[in-house]
């Protein structure tokens, strides 16, 4: 799993989304939400790596359709370079781009790609469950 | 970034990585689109659109992936090579070339001198590195960039120290995927087949060793790297001892012209082939035991102290061989090593010092490895992976010192395959070539060291 994450955002190679691509389709589909959305990337991320590694999983990767945007432009150190305890105190990263309509009283199911200490996650669930969702589902590829 | 670090060279970086690059760098698009095609300006790879689709309507290249993205995102970064050098390097070697040798040497020294494209074929252990000194010395003097190629890491690390020691007073930098070491300007580069993508008419002078190997030999972007890692009007010269049809059709085209040396340095003649047919081998490994050939063998190299290699076909064999090897004959000390060993590099050098008396290992170390005095076993030499310039390679190992000029190459195998035979007999008609030159010039006494 190692190798293949190092693979599809380190080297950036898009072809290998298809590899889990079946798996997280159908169990996002299983899962029988009313909205999918996945953890966000930066601005700088999408132009050094061109994509959203989730997204890629869930699209056929042309239409990229993100509720959630990074509210900051450039990120300082990436998560996965942080200890336990800088990832903790990580303040809410994300901001909402999308109605609130939209996500009163709904099912959501947000997709990431590596649970690690879930700091992430429950940013992302805090902010979509304060603005109406009924409950968020968590579904990452890895932990 | 100095801007020494792009002189030569094509870096791939994105928008950002490039902001403070010096005024004179060049940018060039990373992937050209031409309608429906697409094309890695790196690596000279035709894409398909599918594969190589980013989301946005952007590309990038799968093919050299390993070097770094290259893709419509990033911008290749260049600086025209202006052979910038302070003091030019002079030749420190003490040895002397046999006068055939010297024959080759001055070949390829005219080459150099005339931008040609060149082929030296010599025998294994015909001291081909040495051959280059004289034609490198010439180089280095005159202000050309030089670099070596090979398609093999060990390679590389091995002519390293060689070249160093030869050329004292050169900063050499040696360039290869493994390595932890920033890029240097230097006037002379050691490098793997694969840097070369990250050249743009850099060399004046562009040394490839080894052109048969894998992979360099099947992989036609490392083909297009050594055409645009060398200037246009640069000189060329292809090593090997076991050139490929493809090469030697050049030399009837009259595209690359030839050298020969059927005899090896210390002149004597290539060891020839041992075939046992043992068709069970691998099962008796399977069930912890050595055939009792090779265990009689291996035992008296156990009271002998003689060292040895041990070529397996497969990576998942190492450990079972070396298992059955431990139980068999429990005094002898040796390591197993394969390509992707994250060890393997330190296993090779353990070799090299005698710490330990015997490797098991594939074909990685079939050749640009010199082991003085060591023999040579290949259990299963009749797998396909052994090909028969992979086998006359092999056999090339022994009998690399004046000391120790002949010694055992010995192969068992299930069947003894057209490989095998056709390995014994390149290696019986290069033999022939080189009794005929023994006859021609009766033994020359020399002091070079190999």
């Amino acid at each position: 799993m190692h190798n293949y994450f190092q693979q599809y955002k380190f080297r950036g190679d898009y072809r290998v989304r298809a590899v889990f691509s079946t798996l997280m389709q159908t169990t996002v589909n299983q899962l029988a939400g009313d909205v999918v959305l996945t953890i966000p990337v930066t601005a700088s991320t999408m132009v050094t790596r061109g994509f959203n590694q989730v997204t890629g999983w869930l699209t056929d990767g042309l239409n990229q359709v993100d509720g959630l945007a990074t509210l900051v432009q450039e990120k300082g150190v990436a998560q996965s370079q942080k200890a336990r305890q800088d990832r903790m105190a990580t303040p809410q990263p994300f901001k909402l781009v999308m109605g609130t309509e939209r996500l009163r009283q709904q099912r959501v199911i947000l997709v990431d790609d590596i649970y690690t200490t879930g700091r992430t996650m429950r940013h992302a669930a805090d902010l979509i469950i304060e603005n109406g969702a009924k409950s968020v589902t968590g579904l990452t590829l890895a932990r | 970034m100095e801007k020494s670090a792009l002189y030569g060279r094509q870096l791939c970086l994105t928008p950002d990585e490039a902001r403070d690059l010096p005024a004179e760098a060049q940018k060039m698009v990373g992937i050209q689109r031409n309608g429906q095609t697409l094309r890695c300006n790196r690596c000279g790879s035709n894409l398909t659109a599918t594969m190589a689709q980013l989301p946005n309507q952007q590309y990038y290249c799968y093919q050299c992936l390993n070097l770094g993205r290259v893709s419509t995102l990033t911008s290749l970064y260049h600086i025209p090579e202006p052979n910038e050098f302070l003091n030019y390097p002079t030749c420190s070697w003490q040895g002397k070339l046999t006068s055939q040798q010297a024959e080759c040497a001055e070949r390829v020294r005219t080459n150099f001198e005339q931008r040609g494209r060149h082929l030296l074929w010599a025998v294994t252990g015909a001291g081909k590195t040495e051959m280059l000194f004289p034609g490198l010395a010439w180089a280095l003097s005159q202000g050309l960039r030089c670099a070596l190629a090979s398609p093999r890491v060990d390679v590389c690390l091995e002519l390293a120290p060689r070249l160093q020691a030869a050329f004292q007073d050169a900063e050499i930098a040696l360039l290869h995927g493994r390595s932890d070491e920033p890029y240097r300007y230097c006037q002379l580069t050691i490098c793997t087949t694969h840097q070369l993508l990250r050249f743009r008419s850099a060399f004046d002078v562009l040394i490839i060793d080894e052109v048969d190997a894998f992979p360099f030999a099947t992989n036609p972007r490392l083909h297009y790297a050594v055409n645009q890692a060398v200037k246009p009007n640069g000189a060329l010269l292809y090593m090997t001892a076991t050139p490929s049809r493809e090469l030697l059709r050049q030399v009837r085209r009259r595209q690359l012209s030839i050298s020969y040396l059927p005899l090896r340095f210390h002149q004597h003649l290539l060891p020839t082939i041992k075939v046992s047919l043992q068709p069970h081998w691998w099962r008796t490994i399977t069930r912890g035991q050595l055939p009792p050939c090779l265990r009689r063998k291996l035992t008296a190299y156990a009271k002998s102290h003689q060292r040895f290699l041990l070529f397996v076909p497969r990576v998942a064999q190492l450990a079972q061989v070396k298992a059955a090897i431990e139980r068999a004959v429990p005094t002898l000390n040796g390591l197993t090593v394969h390509s992707t060993d994250p060890e393997r590099l330190e296993k090779v050098q353990r070799m090299r010092d005698h710490q330990v008396q015997f490797l098991v290992t594939t074909t990685i170390l079939e050749r640009g490895v010199t082991l003085p005095g060591i023999d040579v076993i290949v259990l299963g030499a009749d797998d396909s992976i052994f090909s028969t310039a992979a086998l006359v390679q092999i056999a090339g190992r022994v009998g690399r010192s004046r000391d120790r000029p002949d010694g055992l190459v010995w192969f068992l195998c299930a069947s003894y395959a057209r490989t095998i035979k056709n390995a014994r007999r390149q290696i019986k008609l290069v033999n022939q070539k080189g009794r005929r030159l023994q006859r021609a010039m009766p033994i020359v006494s020399s002091e070079h060291s190999s």
